[in-house]
This record gives C-alpha cells, structure tokens and sequence, in this order.
C-alpha cells in the first residue's frame, strides 16, 4: 500500500513537472546529404513537445549528463519530404517534394546536470554533438589568467637560470 | 653578471604580479559596485511603484490615471500576480516556472535570473497574472483606486504580454494532444482568432474521428505574428527554427501555421499548403478542409490518394503508408466498406475508397482505412 501510493506520488510529481513551462534549448540545425551541423542555439523558457509519437526508423537524438547517463531520448525524422497540395481547377493536386538539404529545429528540455546532445543516424552513427554546458565567464577569470602569466615568468626566468 | 642586472626578470616578475593584481582586484571591485548600483536601482523602482500604488489607492473611488515608469536596464517585463486566485500558467512561461518558488511574492521582475521577486501592498489585478512589457526602457500603468486599494491594468491593450492564449482545453499538456496556431500576414488578432476559432469548430471537429476524440485535444494561439520567414516558391515553406520558437511559448505537438492570403492574390498566384514534420503551412485561401489534408499527412502518415505526375519525378515507396498498397490491398482487407481501387500518388498503388480527404479536398470525411489509421495514433493519447 505504501509502495503503491509513493509510486502515486512519484507520478504526480511527474504529470506536475511535464504540464509547465520548463527550461528549455531550441537546436538550429542544418542536414546535408547525411551530414547534420549546428547553426545556433538558445535557451529559453517554454514548452517541449511530449514525443508520444515516434518514428521506428530514423536518427536519434539523446541528451547525456556529465556522468555520461543517457538523460532524455527521442527518435526524429529529418524533414526531408514536404507534402504540398492545393485544390484548383476542381481538383486536388500537388505532391511530395523531396529535398536533400535542408534546415531544422528540434527543442529539447534543458537539464540541469546535461553536458551535451548526441545525434546518431539510421544507422546509429553519431553524426553530430552539441555542448550544452553554458560558458559562463566567471569573474575570477583574470585572477586565474594572471596567476598563470605568472607561473609562466617565473618558469621561464627558472630556465634561463639554469641555463646561466 | 652583475648582481643587479641578475635582479632585474625577477623585479619585473614583481611588478607584473602587482600589476595583474591590482587589475583583478579593480575588475571585481567595479563589477561589485555596478552590481550595487543596479541593486539600488531596482528598489528604487520597487518603491516609486509601491509609492504610486498607494498615492491612487488613496484616491476618491473609480478615479484613474495613467503612469509610465523607467525600469532598470536589462528589465524585459514586469509581473503583478495575485497568488490568492488562479494563476493563468500560460502567460508567461517563465514566471510559470519560477512562480512556485516565491509563494509570497506578488511582484516579479523579468528575467527573474537577473532580476527579483518582491511582495507590494494595496494592489488588485483584472487578471493573474498580469505581465507588462518593457516599451522603450518603460512601463506604461493604469491604475484605478478601488475602496482602499488600486486596480492595476494598462493603457493599451499591446502592454500587456501573453506568450500563449489556451483556446480550448479539455486536459493537462502531457495528457492531451497540443496544437498550436501560429499566424502570418494577419492585420489583426481578431481576424486571426476568428479564422482559428472557424477552423477548430467548422473543420476539425467537424470530422471523425477528431469529432469523437474531442476530449483529447488542447488548442492554443500564439497572438503575434512577428515574421517566422516564410517563402512561397509554389508552396509554403517557413523557417524552422523561427517557427519552433514561436511555437515553444505554447504546448505543442504539432504546430499549424495560417498564412492569410487575398482570395483574389490566390488566385491570381495560387500557393499550394504544405506538411513537413509536425508543422502545416495553411494558405487560408484555399478550401478549409485543406488543414485537415495536412495534417493527415503529419498525425498520421497518410499518403496522397490523389495521383500526380509530380510523384513521378521522385521515387516513392507506397508501401510505407498505411493508405496505399499493392494490387492485393491485403492493408486493409479485415475492413468493411473498403476496396481495392488503382491509384495512390501514383498509378502503380491502389487505395481503399473511391474518395477521401486525402484524394480530394472536397471530401467530408477521411474514409474507413484513414481514419483507422489515425484513430491508432489517437488511442496513444487514451487516458
């Protein structure tokens, strides 16, 4: 019973956390004839979709933590088919047009301890990785920079010494 | 070597050390009182809004006046919440998500990262929450003195920020299947609204097995139609990442972008709608039922069951869909009301029906075999 209703509460806490507004990273991607790159990314606050429907076949997308734990995972399909249709002359027409290039955007959640996002293909081959780690400049970083102009002055005034 | 000359790296080692010491030490220091300055400034803020606040509460009752107040650089929007009542989660996406960590606050300064949350006294808001926009380094206030406290609202309606708009909801995002709107080319959000308004009831709901499955859908609207870089060489295209964006402000699953077209334009230079993932370029101009088209496409996979002489130029694999097949149809042979009729996307497939929305657009229904499919995709979503 008790089991039962820790689950219960482990799943509301769940629902709760899936039904709002997360942290979230928009990826901007560019696909190539099998070839994937990164053209942007940012993060921002908003919604993810929830992914119930997935391809069987198609590239993957897994974010991993520092720790390398697969931390979220989905399939995708690269939107290389474009469905177009219109209904002039008293008929429908159209087609599916289908492209070798092109550019697209996948939103993931942003998680707290996620180190970077790895793309695999068909095929599971890792065709791209992103940090997602923020560089952030902290502000001892000259302290840190002039500590270590110094330990190369006094390295380089040891050499000569010893060269002396 | 001289003793002196011997010296010398070792004094300039000296004096650099100094030298970077003392400019880190500056560095910190000034970034500590820019960051004090910018503490100052922001409780300045704070008070002169208490201050004013209070002013008009003291005011004879239904008197109003409206104020623009500079905020702090760096301030985006400000946020009045009343934590006693309902709080529209879908307003601001991220003072939803900070929201439960400051139960007292009523006040929120955006971004909340940089910036804080502060309780006020003697306020009252139309709505909760209500987030103001950072126009031109200000915030424009109307405020109402009610019997001892102030109502506070704005000026004009384009102050006031709402990131998402829930237009029908039936369950919670991660239960229900989301759809956004997004609009392009629209003069105003009335036209706009009326036009998603017509869609959700006239079109979507109108057909099964949508119709059935109403409890299972979320629609929101996305009330700006800032430019998501659309082209129109023969058929809608819009920018990805621009759309995602937009979109990400809402719950989504899939997104339905409506492009407001001139029927005489159209007409003129018709632009053909177009699905591509989970995203339907609508040109509004064309026939209604054409979202419903598109979106059998995104939702469930489903093949054109028209034929064109577009589909010769590409390879296309019939079999993948589950409304196309070979001369057997075995697909869908345990289905009543089917049969086996040459011609899906091209000659060389066969459908299940005569006609459907998915071989013309003037079809009122998906058919037996479509609508199968669709109902397997909308079963994942069962509570």
């Amino acid at each position: 019973m008790k089991t039962k209703k820790l689950i219960l509460i482990i799943m509301l806490l769940l629902f709760a956390q899936f039904a709002c507004a997360d942290k979230i990273t928009i990826l901007n991607l560019h696909y190539d004839r099998g070839e994937v790159s990164v053209i942007d990314k940012i993060d921002t606050y908003g919604y993810y979709p929830d992914r119930k429907i997935q391809p069987d076949i198609g590239y993957k997308a897994e974010v991993v933590s520092v720790d390398d734990a697969v931390l979220y995972s989905f399939k995708f399909e690269v939107p290389l088919e474009h469905y177009t249709d219109i209904h002039l002359d008293n008929r429908t027409q159209g087609g599916l047009v289908i492209v070798n290039e092109t550019d697209f955007a996948l939103i993931i959640p942003s998680l707290p301890t996620a180190k970077e996002v790895n793309f695999y293909n068909e095929k599971n081959v890792k065709v791209l990785t992103v940090g997602l780690i923020e560089e952030k400049l902290i502000p001892t970083m000259p302290i840190i920079i002039g500590l270590a102009i110094i330990f190369v002055i006094i390295i380089s005034m040891a050499l000569k010494k010893r060269k002396t | 070597m001289p003793r002196a000359q011997a010296a010398r790296p070792f004094m300039y080692a000296i004096a650099t050390i100094f030298l970077i010491l003392i400019l880190s030490f500056s560095f910190v220091y000034i970034k500590d009182i820019a960051k004090t300055a910018r503490e100052r400034e922001v409780i300045t803020f704070i008070k002169s809004v208490q201050g004013i606040i209070d002013t008009q509460s003291k005011q004879s009752f239904g008197s109003h006046v409206d104020r623009s107040i500079a905020v702090p650089e760096g301030v985006n929007s400000v946020c009045f919440v009343d934590q006693s009542q309902k709080t529209d989660r879908f307003v601001n996406n991220e003072l939803t998500v900070f929201l439960e960590h400051y139960p007292e606050s009523n006040f929120f300064i955006l971004p909340l990262e940089d910036f804080m949350a502060e309780k006020l006294e003697n306020f009252e808001v139309p709505k909760s929450p209500l987030c103001i926009r950072v126009i031109n380094g200000k915030i424009n206030l109307r405020l109402l003195s009610q019997f001892g406290t102030t109502l506070v609202g704005t000026p004009a309606r384009k102050d006031e920020i709402e990131e998402c708009t829930s237009i029908f909801y039936t369950s919670e995002p991660n239960q229900g299947i989301d759809i956004v709107f997004l609009g392009q080319a629209y003069g105003t959000t009335e036209e706009f609204k009326n036009d998603v308004y017509d869609y959700i009831n006239d079109v979507f709901f109108k057909l099964e097995p949508f119709h059935s499955h109403r409890d299972n859908f979320n629609f929101y609207i996305v009330d700006d139609f800032q430019d998501l870089g659309c082209t129109f060489e023969g058929y809608v295209l819009c920018n990805s990442f621009k759309v995602k964006r937009l979109a990400s402000r809402c719950p989504h699953e899939f997104i339905f972008i409506l492009i407001d077209r001139n029927k005489i334009k159209d007409f003129i230079m018709p632009i053909r709608s177009s699905a591509i993932a989970n995203i339907a370029n609508i040109n509004t101009a064309d026939k209604p039922s054409v979202l419903m088209h598109e979106f059998g496409h995104s939702f469930a996979d489903l093949a054109d069951e028209y034929v064109d002489d577009y589909y010769l130029a590409i390879k296309f694999d019939g079999e993948r869909y589950p409304n196309c097949d070979n001369s057997r149809c075995s697909k869908w042979s345990g289905i009543e009301g089917t049969d086996c009729l040459k011609g899906c996307s091209t000659d060389g497939y066969y459908r299940g029906t005569k006609n459907s929305l998915m071989k013309s657009l003037s079809a009122e229904y998906y058919g037996p075999i479509n609508e199968k499919a669709i109902t397997e995709n909308l079963d994942v979503y069962k509570r």
